[in-house]
């Protein structure tokens, strides 16, 4: 290999499309999935702690059922599921009146189709540790701001939201850093297609490295990458400080 | 309240609940069922509910794409990882939380970090260095790459959980003559058991996963269940039903794992998170 000087992190900033590509479609996954599998968690959570509700332990062992499945298996059964003639999505929608879609090879849905996937697997996780959190927070506040006269919307606004925030701040990030990473998922889903439709960062510096050989230019990737992650982790855990002074 | 109010908004939860559950369970029963229904019926659309089971695919799964030979390197290779990991965590989890480092606090936070690095960015050089080493498809190298992951994590779970227990315990048994490595291993370790579970339940759950290190490192010989899980890409149709098969016994060992922890296993997931 001959000595190129900066020219791999010349040509990462200035010259790789791709690579404009995959940072794009990933902040996407990131941002959407975070939003989507935040509300529905909480959602989920919030309506599991109400007072009386019954089957708790089954609606519980339901919901954090797909977070126990390997992510490539995951991939690939929803790969199946999301078949065009003989998948079962477009069956049960064809029930709903909804006509069959190209689930992974329309290139203006393959992506939301990746981001279901993973929202499927890891609103669980996202589930879990706010139910949890929901039941260690104190109930004697809820009890006051109810007494003061305050409406429900307004004490999971005023009370308990702020109460969760350290927890909140923790799964977010998580969550975050994970899909930055996301791989296996889209990998078994789409190999980043149709075209550039699904490349994410992980998978792009992948085939670049191990698929085209060009190592140099999958390294410059690879340090760019993990600073940028160590800056986000460093915020992470500066906020985690801050939150718990440990 | 009034009554009326409260049963709508019963109606609601249950409701909400409910689809809910269905949605998550769903893709899991799709598989399952799919597992013993014969090649025709598994693709027939619209779906057929009732059939009569066979366990023909396991066969072909297990015979013909050698499945048992996959699974035995998975599980030689995710508890390999994790006893490793558990072994040399409580080690460094102990002199981190006993003994008198300067700046113990920033190490293990250093150590922390090193888990939210990409895989990707430590799989070139392993790569490199791997070809060298000749640990290229050897379940040595999977299980040490496994372990980058899973060291730092045990290490960070039980300082955790080594720093619950009070000192005055160790001390005792210093006095009374135990070595530091007694006192680790016959004080420290008994106690923190529940923990231990967790953080090797996690740690079997990473390496049992992983894609990304198995597929790079790998071709053959040491290669895991996900990785030959990858190769089903659906473009043949009769071979879904074995990948219905080679799925459902992917999630068999860890639904055991986590069904006869599970009271750990909440426990443990929301003490990673929530504790620093």
């Amino acid at each position: 290999m001959p000595f190129v000087g900066l020219y791999n992190y010349m040509y990462a900033f200035t010259g790789d499309a791709v690579l404009r590509i995959a940072f794009a479609n990933t902040v996407i996954v990131v941002i959407v999935a975070i939003v989507a599998e935040f509300a529905l968690g909480m959602t989920l959570a919030i309506l599991l702690s109400r007072e009386n509700v019954r089957f708790r332990g089954v609606f519980r062992t339901c919901l954090l059922a797909p977070m126990l499945m390997t992510p490539v298996v995951v991939g690939v059964l929803w790969r199946f599921m999301f078949h065009p003639t003989f998948g079962i999505v477009n069956y049960i929608l064809g029930l709903l009146g909804i006509g069959a879609m190209q689930w992974l090879s329309d290139i203006r849905l393959a992506l939301g189709s990746s981001i279901i996937v993973d929202v499927w697997q890891w609103t669980p996780f996202m589930f879990l540790v706010l139910y949890a959190g929901l039941q260690s927070i104190p109930r004697e506040p809820q009890e006051a701001a109810r007494i003061d006269g305050a409406s429900r919307l307004d004490i999971l606004r005023y009370v308990v939201l702020p109460m969760m925030r350290p927890i909140i701040t923790v799964v977010v990030i998580f969550r975050m850093i994970d899909l930055f990473k996301i791989f296996d998922i889209i990998y078994v889903l789409t190999r980043g297609g149709p075209g550039d439709a699904t490349e994410v960062l992980t998978l792009y510096i992948f085939r670049v490295g191990l698929n085209y050989y060009y190592i140099g230019r999958a390294a410059a990737l690879s340090w760019i990458f993990a600073l940028g992650l160590s800056a986000l982790a460093m915020v992470y855990v500066r906020m985690m400080r801050a939150e718990f002074r440990v | 309240m009034t009554t009326t109010r409260k049963h709508i908004e019963d109606a609601v939860t249950y409701t909400a609940l409910t689809l809910a559950s269905l949605m998550a369970v769903f893709p899991i029963y799709w598989m399952v069922s799919s597992s013993l229904k014969l090649d025709i019926l598994a693709w027939s659309m619209p779906p057929v509910w009732i059939f009569q089971p066979t366990f023909e695919n396991y066969v072909k799964a297990f015979v013909d794409k050698s499945f048992d030979k996959w699974t035995v390197n998975s599980i030689i290779i995710a508890s390999g990882s994790t006893v490793l990991s558990v072994f040399l965590g409580s080690l460094a989890a102990y002199s981190l939380t006993r003994s008198n480092i300067k700046r113990a606090d920033d190490i293990a936070f250093w150590m922390l970090s090193l888990r939210m690095m990409p895989p990707i960015v430590v799989i070139l050089p392993l790569y490199i260095l791997f070809s060298q080493l000749r640990l290229m498809d050897t379940h040595i190298g999977i299980i040490l790459a496994h372990s980058i992951i899973n060291v730092p994590f045990s290490i960070w779970m039980l300082r955790g959980f080594f720093k619950e227990i009070p000192r005055d315990l160790d001390e005792a048994a210093m006095v009374d003559g135990a070595s530091s490595l007694r006192v680790l291993f016959n004080v420290l370790i008994p106690i923190a058991a529940p923990g231990i579970a967790v953080t090797a339940i996690f740690c079997a759950l990473q390496s049992w996963n992983d894609f990304i290190f198995v597929f790079a490192l790998t071709s053959t010989n040491s290669a895991t269940v996900p990785v030959k899980i990858s190769g089903f890409l659906g473009d043949y149709l009769w071979e879904w039903t074995t990948f219905y098969a080679a799925g459902t016994i992917s999630i068999f060992p860890m639904l055991l794992l986590a069904s006869f922890f599970q009271k750990y296993l909440a426990r443990g997931m929301t003490l990673g998170a929530i504790k620093a």
